[in-house]
C-alpha cells in the first residue's frame, strides 16, 4: 500500500508516526515502561534526536538577549557620520606614505572655519562651502588648497568694512592652515545680515 | 605558506579581511590625535550581528568599527573613518593614522599594506564635550576557557578510546573523519593563542553527541580547512605552528598529504588589549 508521507507525516520503519511520537514526548508519555518505543530501535533513534532538538530550542529560547550598550548613541552617531560622509574633500599628502590617502569632510572643515570667523567681534557666520581648488590652477600648483564661501551677519552699529571682514579672512585662513592643513585660496564673505545686541538692562 | 622543504603539500593560510580591519580600527583608534572611530549606519548594523553570531561561538570579536579590508596575494589594503581633535592639523593626524595602521597590521599578520585611507568625517573642537571613548570592548567578555569542559572530555575519551597522545602529537588517528577531526582539534589546541571557530558556543551545544567545535572543521577530498579565532598577535607564528602540528597529527591519515587551508576567521578582543591610558 503506498502512503504518502507529504499528506500524513513521516512514518519511522516500524509504523509509528513521527508526529506521535512528538505529541507523546512533548506530554510526557513517551518512552515509558511497557510502551512501544522502549524496545523499538527505531523509536529510539528517532527520540534521541527529537530530545536533543527539543532542548536545543529550549536553550536557545531561554538564552538571554542583551541590548549592546550605548545602542541610541551609537545608532545616532552613524546617522550623523552618514551625513557629513557626503562631500570629501582631499587633504595634502605630505607625510603620508605610498598609497596613502587622506580626505576629510567638507561639512566638518565647514565648522571650523564657522568657528573661527564667530571668533571675531560682533560676527556670527551661518553657511559655508568649501570645494577643492585643482592643483593646475593653485597658487603654487599643488594639491591641498580650496575656495572658501561664507555668509556672515554682522552686529548693527559695526561697520561692515574691510577691517572686519579683513579680521575674519584672517582667522579663517589661520584656522584652515592650523586645524586642518589646507590652505585657503579664495574666501569670498558675503555678508547678508544684521543683528543687534541687547541694551544694557534688557533681557 | 611554501611548500614545506620535505616536499610535503603546502598549508595555506589565509586572514580574513575583518581580523585585518580589527587591527587596523586598532592603531587607527589609539593614535594620538584621534578622538574616535566613525561608522556607517550599515557599518554599525553589520557589526552588530557580527558581534552576536560569535558571542553564540564565545568569542568576544575584536571591535571593526569605522575600519574596513581587502585583503588579497598577500597584501591588504584599509579604509579608516575617524574623528579627530582640534587641537593639531588634521592633515597631520591624518599622516600619523596611516603610518600607524599600515605599522600595525603588517606587524600583527605579515601582510603587506599597500595603502590605507583615512577618512575624517568630523572634528572635535572641544575634547571635553566629545564624549571621547577608549577603543570599543566588550562589557561583558565570554570566556575561550568556556571551551575547557569540552577539552576535558574529549582527552578523558581519548584516553578511553587509547587513540590519542599529547595534544597535536597524535600517534596517529584512523581514516575516520571524526578521528582525524578530533586530531585536528587537538592540535589547533596545542598552539596557545588559537582556538577552533566555531559557530556553536560548547555550554549552548551540550545536546550535541560531538564536540561542537568539530564545525571548524572542514574535510573533503579536496583537502582540509580549519577556521581558526586567535587571541594573540602576531598571527604568522601561530599560524606557522599550527600549520605543523596539524600536518603531524595527520600525517599518517589520508588528509596528510592533501592541501591545508587554515583560516583566522575572528580575533577575539584581547588580542588588542593595551593600556588605554596610552591614549593622549
Amino acid at each position: 500500500m503506498a502512503v504518502s508521507q507529504t499528506s500524513e507525516g513521516y512514518a519511522l520503519p516500524c509504523g509509528r508516526a513521527l508526529e506521535a511520537l512528538w505529541e507523546d514526548l512533548e506530554a510526557g508519555t513517551a518512552g515509558r515502561p511497557g510502551s512501544h518505543e522502549q524496545d523499538c530501535p527505531h523509536c529510539l533513534t528517532a527520540l534521541s534526536g527529537l530530545v536533543a532538538l527539543r532542548d536545543a530550542t529550549r536553550e536557545l529560547t531561554a538564552a538571554p538577549v542583551a541590548v549592546p550598550p550605548r545602542l541610541t548613541g551609537r545608532i545616532m552617531a552613524a546617522v550623523r557620520a552618514e551625513v557629513r560622509r557626503t562631500r570629501l574633500l582631499p587633504l595634502p599628502a605630505a607625510g603620508l606614505e605610498p598609497g596613502g590617502e587622506a580626505v576629510i569632510s567638507e561639512q566638518a572643515v565647514a565648522v571650523v572655519l564657522r568657528f573661527a570667523a564667530d571668533g571675531v567681534d560682533g560676527v556670527r557666520a551661518r553657511r559655508c562651502a568649501v570645494r577643492p581648488r585643482d592643483p593646475g590652477q593653485a597658487p603654487d600648483g599643488m594639491p591641498g588648497w580650496v575656495d572658501v564661501e561664507m555668509t556672515l551677519a554682522i552686529r548693527y552699529g559695526i561697520s561692515p568694512g574691510e577691517a572686519v571682514l579683513a579680521a575674519v579672512r584672517r582667522a579663517v585662513l589661520a584656522a584652515a592652515d592650523a586645524r586642518i592643513g589646507l590652505r585657503v585660496a579664495r574666501c569670498d564673505l558675503l555678508v547678508e545680515d544684521l543683528w543687534s545686541a541687547p541694551a544694557p538692562g534688557e533681557d | 605558506m611554501g611548500t614545506a622543504a620535505s616536499g610535503r603539500p603546502a598549508s595555506e593560510t589565509v586572514i580574513a579581511r575583518e581580523v585585518v580591519a580589527a587591527i587596523g580600527a586598532h592603531a587607527g583608534a589609539v593614535t594620538p590625535g584621534v578622538i574616535r572611530l566613525e561608522t556607517s549606519v550599515g557599518g554599525l548594523l553589520t557589526g552588530l550581528g557580527r558581534s552576536a553570531r560569535y558571542r553564540i561561538a564565545g568569542i568576544t570579536p575584536a571591535p571593526v568599527t569605522g575600519a574596513s579590508a581587502t585583503v588579497s596575494s598577500g597584501q591588504a589594503s584599509l579604509q579608516i573613518e575617524i574623528a579627530v581633535a582640534a587641537d593639531r592639523p588634521a592633515a597631520e593626524t591624518a599622516a600619523a593614522v596611516q603610518r600607524s595602521v599600515a605599522r600595525a597590521v603588517t606587524a600583527g599578520t605579515g601582510l603587506r599594506v599597500t595603502g590605507v585611507r583615512v577618512v575624517i568625517l568630523d572634528i572635535v573642537l572641544d575634547r571635553r564635550k566629545a564624549g571621547r571613548r577608549p577603543p570599543e570592548r566588550p562589557a561583558e567578555r565570554a570566556s575561550w576557557a568556556d571551551g575547557g569542559a569540552w577539552r576535558e572530555e574529549l582527552a578523558a575519551a581519548d584516553r578511553a578510546s587509547g587513540a590519542g597522545g599529547s595534544a597535536g602529537t597524535s600517534g596517529g588517528p584512523g581514516d575516520s573523519r571524526a578521528e582525524v577531526c578530533a586530531a585536528v582539534l587537538r592540535a589547533v589546541r596545542s598552539v596557545p593563542g588559537l582556538q577552533p571557530a566555531s559557530p556553536v558556543r560548547p555550554e549552548r551545544a551540550r545536546w550535541m553527541p560531538w564536540d561542537p567545535a568539530g564545525l571548524a572543521v572542514g574535510l573533503d577530498d579536496g583537502g582540509l580547512e580549519v577556521q581558526l579565532a586567535a587571541s594573540r598577535l602576531p598571527l604568522p607564528p601561530l599560524l606557522d605552528q599550527a600549520a605543523a602540528a596539524i600536518r603531524q597529527a595527520t600525517a599518517r591519515t589520508a588528509w596528510g598529504a592533501r592541501p591545508h587551508r587554515l583560516v583566522i576567521a575572528a580575533l577575539d578582543a584581547g588580542a588588542l588589549a593595551v593600556p588605554v591610558a596610552a591614549n593622549p
